[in-house]
């Protein structure tokens, strides 16, 4: 096959990334191809960072060689001599794997000079990453790569046009790289008839949160999200009720219940306040507090922010500390105000995904569980009981048979009685854990 | 070392027999395959001690036709460290390094499931569209 | 030329730029003034703080107008509300993490920060939060850091590392927590700071700037037993007037005198002067150098952020170095010495201060090689910005001075040692010293123009005496380092190297007032001031030190000779290899 063949190939089979923003991978090699230049370089990203996500560590530890050889295809195919493979260090396993595989390559002669007998040559090259999130980010993770502090650079120029040390860069993720060879093997078609109109192929999800199924699931795009939590996910354990779904980790959005029937792809993600993010795929209960949960992702992002631009480094802090205000009962209406305003900046202004990205789990909680976040800022009140600062746990003395198990369990004595009056529980020293609730065998305490 | 387009397919049909044993479920078949997941989730829950067990035990009882392999993941993190049987395809899961004794005597040599360790909450219908 | 313009709409209009324009110098062509905060013209590019942000249409998300360049029939629009809504944000958070000192801030009235809030009349700031808080670095002696002050614009690390390739500061750790620090968190004293205070003159706001002792000098003005004579550098007369709002590069030579008689200085010396006596010296060395096959080349050691710089990072090269003492240090050991005695005065009652355009002289001026019977040749430095603080602290408008003259003797300086404020000045100044020393004439032909102008590094070849020498005038210390670097490699054939550790020499030292990133991009700061030095030189009706009959009187009175005993102890010094990291 020559070059345009094998982008063409790509073209057709409607491959897009799979990092997630679903670029089409096709015309990433067709742009990388077009820029004139001797030396250029193709980059794997397997910076898997989004906390819950393990699918690139699982295709690097099981099935090393299909990266590889999808990396000398894309090299043969954009004109590169050389590639680099970023992973994390914490993934010791991969890194392993990936070495044993590389001279395996090597010593077989699928990968250094004159490729089986042509003029072509490709060398791979390990680099680890230091556990920052921002990595995963591309211009951030070229700037890693020649070894300086991982912040990403403004676009455009994208890194097709001037990457690595600024040359020519192809950079896709790993999961991109898996389905090359089979693309190749199997022809576009084959590939096409799998999925959507616009997103092709299958997706890996890792699956996990108040699911009975935990692990990695690989599913046809377009796939309900109710197939996947309740199909192949098995269900919410204890008979509880869904309440959303997280996708896209840190940068994506949730999934309320009402939407449990969109097909899971690309536009449609999109189109609901979500995105489809390297693929965790996190379920709730109705006990989880959405704006909890909002924080929980700021959390995550203000420590993972490079602070190199203003929106993100202070912006995400902002939004964080309104959050925090809201869960301990100290918001105000004002403050869902501030959040909206910040959050609709911050992704205008900042310079790289993460930041762009970083106000998505609250503007999609905002947008489906405004009232949660009203009942937090006016009422004080966390239906979800995850909010311990609001919550205030009580006996309700008609059902208290004065048995004293709760007394016995709880860490701090905060609960007070003898013998067999009614129990009451000392607000000052309550710290709320929730263990006299589950060992009440009356159901006699409750928020 | 370095190979010949060629002989880079002679290997890749000779593996592709390996493979197909494990695909095609076939009774016939003499050679087992026992895959215990080497994946991050079930390594850090001790799959490597089980391989050593398993490869031990056999040397020990010197069974024949019996390969233990490594693999990538299955996907079944939370229910791992994970052992599959082929080719009858038995699915184990949370193993420990201790069961390998048992499903070497009860699975390998009596030719009997070692119920206790099914994966049991997935049924086989869902349990194969996961892979 | 035409055919490489290309078309765009700002706001509006319609402007060609050239292919390779960023957004925001197109606009500027279009008397648009699109507010920035982190970039700083072919220092600081990068895009960090998004104050340039504007849109572009058909473009997702807003484009960064300091980067990105003009496309063909790009429609930008610089303040639609989308983007002031934005910038307002921005601006906010910005303040929010910021110290809001103002009152008791050095650069009120001259931040770029604060500007932008009165821009934008912000009254309130809406996202108040959490501060980043830091301790102040007040160890050096040259150069305080407030990082509550910082705003992370970066543009204090590009000075540093890619103007200067010293790299002393980086970014450290992450998002809300990221702040400039150094190696190890250690104060600026106990690294590889070279003290040349570029940082200062790159800071929009007032976390960095220099260790102010003027309240020392006050004391002294008022103590009756003590003599105090303060001498100016001659980068300082042409900066000066900056900070009382005249044009860049005025000449307030004579306002300055007056005004500093008016503090009460019981003398007012010429650093010029001093000047005149390093080119005695230093064209003596370089001929005995020649004469006498010692080390070459010989480079210039007028420099104290240089001379730390070579003492750190290039010990084995120091025998290059000029053993002359800068020409404050030479004139401050005069006049504890040849003066005091003249005088009637006692050495330990004299109180020398020097007017620098200069943070690292504040270090220089504490080396124990530059004492002399147990006194410092000079007791106190301080910038043309701490004396122009000292000027309005007295009540004196600087605006209405009547010119006056230095005073006599020390304060009769030649062209000569006017130039020495600008890179290739003390090359030039050598040069007509040497070149009438070695043919015995009085040569008219003494401008050395090759080694003027801007350029980092200017080589040249001068014929003196029928000999052609190979001189260089570098600036700036990543140029120095590529000399260094050609020295140490053999690969050099100079006799003669000048080198100044601030790009332009000292007329854009550390301690000169700071010009915004909106004048820096608008004018070459650092030819105005030259040309200001280039033109008193001219206008001197003596040129050549070797000339200055003041100098002359002193040689026969008291120092004999260029390079004799008394010379060697009063006016040379020696060095040391440096530690980088205390």
């Amino acid at each position: 096959m020559s070059q345009d063949e094998v982008i063409e190939v790509i073209k057709q089979s409607g491959l897009r990334g799979r990092g997630g923003a679903g670029f089409p991978t096709g015309k990433k090699w067709e742009f990388t191809k077009a820029s004139k230049d001797s030396q250029k370089y193709v980059v794997c990203n397997a910076d898997e960072g989004d906390p819950g996500a393990f699918m690139d560590r699982s295709i690097l530890e099981g099935d090393p060689h299909c990266v590889l050889e999808a990396m000398a295809i894309a090299a043969y195919a954009i004109g590169a001599n050389k590639g680099y493979i970023y992973v994390r260090a914490e993934y010791p396993i991969a890194v392993k794997r990936l070495k044993i595989a590389i001279r395996q390559a090597e010593d077989y002669g699928i990968l250094g000079e004159n490729i089986f007998d042509t003029d072509f040559n490709f060398d791979i090259e390990i680099r680890l990453g230091a556990g920052a999130f921002v990595c995963g980010e591309e211009t951030a993770l070229l700037e890693s790569i020649e070894g300086k502090r991982g912040q990403p650079r403004v676009k455009p120029p994208y890194p097709a046009q001037s990457g690595l040390w600024g040359k020519p860069t192809l950079i896709n993720n790993v999961e991109t790289y898996a389905n090359i060879s089979q693309i190749i093997l199997k022809g576009s078609e084959w590939f096409s008839s799998i999925g959507t109109e616009t997103s092709k192929g299958t997706k890996v999800f890792a699956l996990g949160g108040n699911v009975n199924n935990i692990g990695l699931v690989e599913v046809p795009m377009g796939t309900t999200l109710r197939e996947i939590v309740y199909d192949i996910g098995g269900g919410i354990p204890n008979g509880r009720d869904f309440k959303a779904a997280q996708t896209g980790g840190p940068s994506g959005g949730c999934i309320p219940k009402e939407h449990l029937d969109t097909p899971i792809d690309y536009e449609s993600l999109k189109q609901i306040g979500s995105m489809m993010g390297s693929g965790g795929l996190i379920v709730m209960d109705d006990t989880k507090c959405m704006v909890c949960l909002a924080k929980f992702y700021l959390e995550f992002t203000v420590s993972e922010s490079c602070g190199k631009c203003t929106p993100c480094r202070i912006g995400t802090k902002r939004m964080l500390e309104i959050l925090e205000r809201l869960c301990a009962g100290e918001g105000s209406e004002l403050d869902i105000y501030k959040l909206e305003k910040l959050a609709a900046n911050i992704q205008k202004s900042s310079i790289c995904g993460l930041g762009q990205s970083a106000p998505n789990p609250v503007i999609s909680t905002l947008k489906y569980f405004r009232e949660e976040f009203r009942q937090h800022a006016i009422q004080k009140e966390c239906k979800a009981l995850e909010c311990k600062a609001m919550s205030k746990i009580t006996i309700n003395e008609e059902k208290c048979k004065g048995c004293g198990l709760c007394q016995k369990h709880c860490p701090v004595n905060a609960i007070e009685g003898t013998g067999r009056e009614i129990r009451m529980i000392n607000q000052d020293k309550c710290i709320k854990c929730g263990t006299c609730l589950t060992n009440c065998p009356f159901h006699a305490i409750g928020n | 070392m370095k190979k010949s387009l060629d002989e880079i397919h002679k290997i890749r049909i000779e593996k592709k027999k390996e493979l197909d044993l494990r695909t095609n479920i076939n009774s016939n078949t003499v050679e087992k395959h026992i895959l215990v997941c080497h994946g991050t989730g079930c390594t850090s829950s001790k799959s490597e001690e089980i391989l050593e067990n398993f490869k031990n035990i056999i040397k020990e009882k010197n069974i024949q036709n019996v390969r233990v392999i490594k693999t990538g993941c299955f996907g079944l993190c939370a229910k791992g460290p994970i052992v599959i049987i082929r080719p009858e395809d038995t699915f184990y899961a949370m193993v420990t390094p201790d069961d390998c004794e048992e499903i070497i005597n009860t699975h390998i040599i009596e030719g009997k499931i070692v119920e206790r360790l099914l994966c049991k909450d997935i049924d086989r219908e869902k349990g194969k569209k996961i892979r | 030329m035409d055919e490489n313009l290309i078309t765009l709409t700002i706001d509006g209009q319609k402007v060609k730029a050239k292919e390779g324009t960023t957004i925001l110098q197109a606009a500027k062509q279009a008397g648009i003034d699109i507010p920035t905060l982190c970039f700083l013209k072919d220092i600081n590019e990068v895009g960090d703080c998004r104050m340039c942000i504007v849109e572009v249409e058909g473009r997702r998300g807003f484009a960064t107008s300091c980067i990105q360049t003009v496309e063909e029939g790009m429609v930008v629009h610089t303040h639609t509300p989308n983007v002031l809504e934005a910038r307002h944000v921005i601006l906010d958070l910005i303040i929010s993490n910021h110290a809001k000192d103002c009152l008791t801030c050095t650069r009120s009235g001259n931040c770029e920060l604060q500007t932008l809030a009165v821009k934008f009349n912000v009254l309130n700031v809406e996202f108040e939060g959490e501060r980043t808080k830091h301790k102040v670095d007040n160890i050096s002696p040259s150069i305080e850091r407030d990082f509550n002050k910082c705003i992370l614009c970066r543009r204090c690390i590009a000075a540093c590392k890619n103007v200067q390739k010293i790299g002393a500061i980086d970014c450290i750790s992450r998002g809300f927590e990221s702040c400039i620090s150094t190696v190890g968190d250690k104060s600026l004293n106990d690294v590889n700071c070279t003290f040349c205070g570029q940082c200062i003159e790159a800071c929009p706001t007032g976390a960095l700037h220099e260790k102010e002792t003027i309240n020392d000098v006050w004391v002294k003005l008022k103590d009756k037993d003590t003599y105090v004579i303060v001498q100016t550098a001659p980068a300082v007369r042409v900066a000066l007037g900056e900070e009382f709002g005249m044009d860049i590069g005025t000449n307030v030579t004579g306002k300055m005198v007056t005004a500093l008689k008016r503090l009460g200085f019981d003398k007012i010396f010429d650093t010029n002067t001093g000047a005149d006596f390093t080119i005695m010296e230093e064209a003596n060395e370089f001929v005995q150098r020649i004469q006498n096959n010692g080390v070459l080349p010989m480079i210039t050691s007028c420099s104290p952020g240089w001379v730390r710089y070579i003492e750190m990072n290039y010990p084995e090269l120091l025998p290059h170095l000029s053993t002359c003492k800068s020409p404050h240090e030479m004139l401050g050991a005069i006049l504890k010495t040849y003066y005091a005695k003249k005088e009637g005065i006692d050495p330990k009652n004299i109180y020398v201060v020097s007017v620098m355009p200069c943070i690292a002289k504040k270090f220089e001026r504490q080396r124990d090689e530059l004492k002399n019977n147990d006194l410092y040749n000079v007791d106190n430095v301080i910038t043309t910005r701490e004396l122009s603080r000292m000027i309005k602290q007295a009540n004196i408008e600087f605006n209405k001075l009547e010119d006056s003259e230095f005073d006599l003797p020390l304060g009769e300086a030649t062209g000569a040692g006017a130039i020495f404020g600008t890179t290739g000045g003390v090359m030039e100044a050598a040069l007509r010293t040497a070149q009438d020393t070695l043919t015995g004439k009085d040569l008219k032909e003494i401008d050395f123009k090759e080694v003027r102008g801007g350029k980092g590094i200017k080589k040249s070849k001068v014929n003196i005496a029928g000999k052609d020498l190979k001189v260089v005038a570098a600036s700036g210390l990543a140029n120095a380092k590529e000399i260094l670097e050609e020295i140490k490699n053999k690969k050099a054939d100079y006799q003669f190297v000048e080198i100044m550790a601030c790009p332009g020499g000292c007329v854009m030292g550390g301690g000169q007032p700071i010009k915004s990133s909106k004048i820096q991009s608008e004018v070459d700061v650092r030819k105005l001031r030259a040309d200001a030095l280039y033109s008193i030189d001219e206008k001197s009706v003596i040129r050549k030190s070797h000339e200055n009959p003041v100098i002359n009187k002193v040689y026969d009175e008291f120092l004999e000779k260029p390079g004799s005993h008394i010379a060697h102890e009063l006016l040379h010094t020696s060095y040391k290899e440096r530690e980088k990291y205390i």
